[in-house]
């Protein structure tokens, strides 16, 4: 059995930028099946040798998870492939796909993305150029930390792998980005509300969007406060809007 | 973007929203194909860079709560915001009258929409050929599937981007000649997606003491910004 040290820094640059891909051929049956695979390919041709096509077949399933976590899945049956474990090696696979989906959607997607965002528009308002590279910048950090611990996060947690998946780093960041959003709205409208020069209009129209947001979903919202400005519009109302360019 | 004509320039622009539609779902998902990020940059090739920044910013904040999460495609807003910036680049739609060209552009989603389903319904071939290829032994031709499968990506966004400006690029000439200015009509509606947007996040996320207190620290400091 070899040890941890057999997972060098080019096997794991092979599956970072492999795992870039791991969506590449998502498909309704199999989902991510096809580019789970071809993050092990290199690992697999090192570590099997004469029965590379068969480990290949075993692990060109169903596949389906959080694509910036599949690294952690990969390390995780790339050492147990090392191993000889082949059985253990798909029930990790398929275990550890459906709660590191559901942690993705909710880190990534619903609170880090909308963080970013939130980022960007506060650095917009003062320079509207830098708001893409903000963006860019913000998501990535943590996106790109994620996909490269990941794989040896997940070949060094082998024995215990789904002890792994709630973190120490992963609850900061979510905490962090439950911390910005509410600073980030307030700041964004009160620069918006004073550059507009009709910081009551602002303000009631955010208060009309805030209260009818508990009772309608947002496109009753968006319709409702779309219609009362094109009125205000129709009546000769003028602002201007928050970004100096 | 100098030497095209307007054909020249919906062409690029389509292989541009191909090419950028590849970071969404295939390779990478660095955002770059958020329109925060895409629309400015189209507008800086198209030699119309604030029209860019206006418009990623205001889609931006459109669909900021869309969630890709397991095989639901939602109505992306890299389209409409594209489509945006190609109507006032190619001369259809006069700046002045950009708010029109956001209303004007917003049916593209359904095309990105139609291009992402087919993408993933061709890639069940394109699964069966890899599985096919690694069953004969030939993982190397199973690893060409995969990289034929992004490329798919491209050529299906190219093409429902290119069937979305032939449809909405006229009609955005011909509502801009027939209708007046209507600039000023649109400016207080300008501000709409960035109160929504603020407003649904907010309601989320005030429902504890910590969040209110957050949400003030914010606005105090946002005046003390816009008053600076």
């Amino acid at each position: 059995m070899r040890g941890v040290m057999s997972l060098s820094f080019q096997d794991r640059a092979a599956m970072f930028w492999r795992s870039l891909a791991v969506q590449g051929a998502w498909n309704y049956p199999r989902m991510q099946g096809l580019g789970f695979l071809f993050i092990l390919v290199p690992w697999l041709r090192k570590v099997k040798k004469e029965r590379f096509e068969k480990a290949c077949l075993r692990h060109l399933g169903y596949f389906n998870t959080h694509p910036f976590l599949a690294g952690y899945v990969a390390g995780v049956v790339a050492r147990m492939e090392e191993e000889g474990k082949e059985k253990e090696s798909i029930r990790a696979r398929e275990s550890l796909m459906g709660p590191l989906g559901a942690l993705g959607d909710g880190l990534f997607w619903a609170r880090l993305r909308p963080a970013a965002i939130f980022m960007a528009l506060v650095v917009s308002l003062f320079w509207p150029w830098a708001g893409a590279l903000a963006l860019l910048v913000f998501f990535n950090a943590v996106h790109f930390k994620e996909r490269w611990s990941g794989i040896k996060a997940g070949y060094n947690r082998v024995e215990e792998p789904i002890g792994g998946i709630s973190t120490r780093w992963r609850k900061m960041i979510s905490s962090l980005c439950e911390r910005v959003i509410p600073i980030a709205c307030g700041f964004i409208l009160a620069v918006t509300a004073l550059r507009s020069g009709k910081p009551l209009l602002v303000l009631a129209l955010f208060l009309a969007g805030f209260l009818l947001h508990g009772r309608r979903g947002g496109p009753v919202v968006l319709g409702s406060l779309l219609a009362v400005a094109l009125l205000l519009g129709f009546l000769g109302v003028e602002v201007k809007l928050p970004w100096s360019m | 973007m100098i030497g095209l004509n307007w054909v020249g320039a919906i062409v690029f622009a389509s292989l541009f929203a191909g090419v950028v539609s590849v970071d969404r779902a295939a390779f990478g998902q660095f955002q770059i194909s958020r329109p925060l990020v895409a629309a400015p940059l189209l507008g800086l090739l198209m030699g119309i860079p604030t029209v860019g920044v206006v418009t990623g910013l205001v889609f931006e904040l459109l669909f900021l709560d869309s969630l890709p999460v397991g095989s639901f495609v939602p109505f992306e807003p890299l389209f409409p915001a594209l489509l945006s910036v190609v109507l006032v680049g190619t001369g259809q739609v006069p700046p002045s009258a950009l708010p029109m060209a956001l209303v004007i552009s917003l049916p593209s989603m359904v095309a990105d929409q139609w291009a992402e389903v087919r993408w993933r319904r061709s890639n069940e071939h394109v699964f069966n050929r890899a599985q096919a290829c690694v069953r004969l032994g030939r993982v190397d031709l199973a690893q060409i599937q995969m990289g034929f499968a992004i490329f798919l990506t491209a050529f299906f966004h190219f093409t429902a981007f290119l069937f979305s400006c032939a449809i909405l690029v006229p009609a955005g000439r011909v509502l801009a000649v027939i209708l007046p200015d209507l600039s000023g009509f649109f400016l207080v509606a300008a501000l709409v997606p960035l109160l929504t947007g603020l407003s649904a996040f907010s309601r989320s996320r005030l429902h504890k003491k910590e969040g209110w207190i957050q949400f003030a620290a914010g606005l105090f400091f946002g005046l003390l910004a816009g008053l600076v």
